[in-house]
């Protein structure tokens, strides 16, 4: 196999086709990094990941380091980034960086077999993966501050126009599976919201609670229990830390998810000791790429829990990583989490489908089955593209 | 990647000695062969390639899946010989080795234990022989001691007359057979520095939790990945998982203990049920993509490590897991032929 020649990575703009109103975020973009890793022989593989600026200027400097090796050496790459919990991680940071770059190789691994990442991963059977309908805690029509939020959600009249957003999702989609965002600002507002979908949505609607962390462990598990007669899919971060969600899921009955608290294998040994969780609702981006997301899934199969794949909003990168996750792997039987329906634009030519009846196609070809549009990406990029060679 | 379903397999022997001795099982699937040696039960290998006759050889995971709803001992190993085989066939349709399928190899040469044999006849110094010229031939750097069943005093005497005479830098490891006692544990036994010992078929014993500390214990050989290695993991009553490569399920099986050892910070250490080449070529390429497998690969034939130098062996580049039947074998009789 020919070495890695050249590294670009681009940060990218990404309209949405809604305000997105949750603990953390209020936004109506949301910015990605995007890396095509080139090799001697000239195959491009692509990849995606976070597009904050700490995860920009790492994965840059992870690039230099990658330059000359093989790309299918993956093992090799990981080690020589993250040998022990002290190196370079930064937290999420470090993985996320790692992310970009290794979901590009696994590209190159299936361009040059001739092969699909699912398939790569022993899977690929799954044609179609059902995905889900992402909420905001508040329809709003423009940006507002999070302090204009208070007043709106006193207004309980507000959940009327959530509820109406949620069927016209559904009707235009086709989708069975909601995660509704709490802002964690009002807990009268996110019952009453709970509530109010449920009965919109009906029984057969899966439902899934995600205030990230935002409430302390004695609101959320008073919240919680009021939510239990709604019979969710699942709590996800509904508290913060193992600990807290050890806690919380000792008293309820609904399976406890997280995307924040587990997000890397050391997270697992504690969690699982501590009974913690049911579900890892696990995003690549976080998780350091395919590989770790594979070993995650496998220590996950053998001691119980299960495994879902969280998003975020990518571009069509993630999201064909994404489903390629969800064929390949036969531990994820849950539907994805995806943002694709919400993204106003997108790089990929030609694009990924829009979802029906509550399902994406599994893109077809080697590797990701994807290709990047020149003048999209372009148009869509922010700032300078950063160009790693020897 | 179309074309690549599962057409036909057989039992080939390895010897003349026909149906009675060592055989290999030969996989077929567009237009390739892949091979593994047979572990455990000939018969249950044959039914789960008649199970999978017109699937795809690159569908692990689904395999996987229906492996996981009917095992048994018996399935463990037939499903592991049959993935091993497949993996094989993978590597040498795409024309590269098992390792670089997996990730690519962590290092190029991995360290092989010799083993060391106490028979009951056989005296202290005999067995200090014994290894001496396993060492002065190969360089081994780790000698794993069998012990025929007699542990007690005189395989605390045989391992302390090793430590003597190879010095504290020698790896020492011991090696139990199921149903027979262990040695006491006290301050001889702990500074005599092993690396572990493991203990067959006490995997699920209470004892262990009770027994865990210096030196380690190790444990898990002939499971796969499941809820008692879960639990044992979560019990922290095991230091190194062994893991034969024939028996954990194959290839998928030795990726799924990698996971749980990174997961909870275990040594992995691959092993071998018998000493074919194909074993110990398998072995060693597993142990060169796991980031815990830094134990030496036990093989517990000394007649199969000609190869060792300096206690290691070199990856070869071959495709697959890198070994080709020796020309001249037999054909498999009509009743060892699946199609």
């Amino acid at each position: 196999m020919s070495a890695i020649a050249r590294i670009t990575l681009r940060r990218i703009e990404l309209k949405l086709r809604m305000v997105y109103v949750s603990s953390m975020y209020v936004m109506d973009s949301v910015r990605r990094t995007v890396i095509e890793i080139e090799t001697e022989d000239g195959i491009v593989g692509i990849g995606e990941t976070l597009g904050t600026d700490e995860v920009f200027v790492l994965a840059g400097r992870l690039a230099a380091g990658m330059i000359g090796q093989s790309p299918l050496a993956r093992l090799k790459l990981r080690n020589g980034f993250a040998r022990s919990v002290f190196d370079n991680r930064n937290g999420r940071t470090g993985w996320s960086a790692f992310a970009g770059l290794d979901l590009a190789c696994w590209d190159i691994a299936g361009k040059t077999h001739g092969m699909s990442l699912a398939e790569l991963l022993g899977g690929g059977g799954k044609r179609r993966i059902e995905v889900v309908c992402p909420l905001p805690a508040l329809i709003v029509d423009r940006l507002v501050r999070r302090r204009e939020l208070g007043a709106m959600f006193r207004d309980h009249r507000n959940i009327d126009r959530l509820v109406a957003y949620a069927l016209a999702q559904r009707r235009r989609h086709g989708f069975r599976c909601f995660k509704y965002k709490s802002a964690a600002a009002d807990v009268e507002w996110d019952v009453a919201a709970m509530r109010a979908l449920r009965e919109a949505l009906g029984r057969d609607a899966q439902l899934r609670f995600d205030p990230n962390a935002g409430y302390g462990p004695a609101r959320a598990t008073a919240l919680c229990a009021r939510l239990e007669p709604l019979d969710l899919e699942f709590y996800e971060d509904p508290t913060d830390d193992i600990e807290g969600l050890a806690k919380l899921r000792a008293r309820m009955t609904r399976p406890v998810a997280t995307n924040m608290c587990v997000i890397q294998l050391d997270h697992l040994a504690p969690a699982i000791r501590r009974g913690a969780i049911d579900v890892v609702l696990a995003d690549i981006f976080m998780w350091g790429g395919v590989q770790n997301y594979r070993e995650m899934a496998a220590v996950a199969e053998s001691c119980g829990l299960k495994v879902a794949v969280h998003s975020l909003f990518e571009s069509g990168i993630g999201t064909a990583a994404n489903l390629h996750l969800a064929s390949g792997l036969p531990q994820i039987a849950r539907a994805n989490d995806s943002g694709h329906h919400v993204i106003a634009d997108d790089i990929l030519s030609p694009s990924l489908p829009d979802v029906a009846d509550g399902h994406l196609p599994l893109p077809v070809g080697a590797g990701l089955g994807i290709a990047l549009d020149p003048a999209s990406l372009a148009r869509l990029t922010v700032g300078e593209p950063v160009i790693v060679t020897a | 990647m179309g074309g690549m379903t599962i057409e036909g397999a057989r039992l080939r022997p390895l010897s003349e000695a026909g149906r009675d001795a060592a055989r290999v099982l030969e996989i077929v699937a567009g237009g390739y062969a892949g091979f593994a040696p047979v572990v455990g039960e000939g018969e249950a290998v044959l039914a789960w390639c008649r199970a999978l006759l017109g699937s795809s050889a690159f569908a692990c995971n689904e395999r996987w899946v229906r492996f996981v709803a009917a095992s048994d001992a018996a399935g463990r190993s037939a499903f592991g010989t049959v993935e091993n085989a497949l993996w094989d066939l993978v590597g040498r349709k795409l024309g590269v080795p098992l390792y670089e399928l997996l990730g690519g190899a962590l290092r190029q040469r991995v360290a092989i234990a010799a083993p060391v044999r106490i028979a009951a006849e056989e005296s202290v110094e005999a067995v200090v022989a014994q290894a001496k010229r396993l060492v002065d031939g190969h360089g081994f750097r780790t000698l794993a001691l069998f012990d025929g069943g007699t542990a007690g005093q005189r395989t605390a005497s045989v391992l302390a007359a090793l430590r003597v005479a190879f010095g504290p830098a020698m790896g020492l490891r011991l090696h139990l057979p199921a149903g027979s006692v262990r040695p006491a544990r006290d301050a001889a036994l702990t500074a005599l520095g092993l690396e572990f010992v493991e203990c067959a078929g006490d995997d699920a014993s209470e004892e262990r939790e009770a027994w865990a500390g210096d030196p380690p214990l190790a444990g898990g050989r002939g499971l796969a990945a499941g809820p008692l290695i879960a639990e044992m993991c979560r019990r922290g009553v095991v230091q190194v998982l062994v893991a034969e490569p024939g028996s954990a399920g194959g290839v998928p099986g030795i990726a799924r203990l990698g996971a749980l050892a990174r997961a909870f910070q275990l040594e992995l250490a691959l092993a071998c049920a018998g000493g074919s080449r194909w074993e110990l070529a398998l072995a060693v390429q597993l142990a060169a993509t796991q980031p815990m497998a830094e134990q030496a690969v036990l093989c517990p034939d000394a007649a199969a490590l000609s190869d060792v130098e300096d206690g290691m062996l070199t990856l070869s580049g071959a495709p697959g897991i890198g070994v080709d039947l020796a020309p001249g074998l037999g054909d498999a009789a009509p009743e060892d032929t699946a199609s």
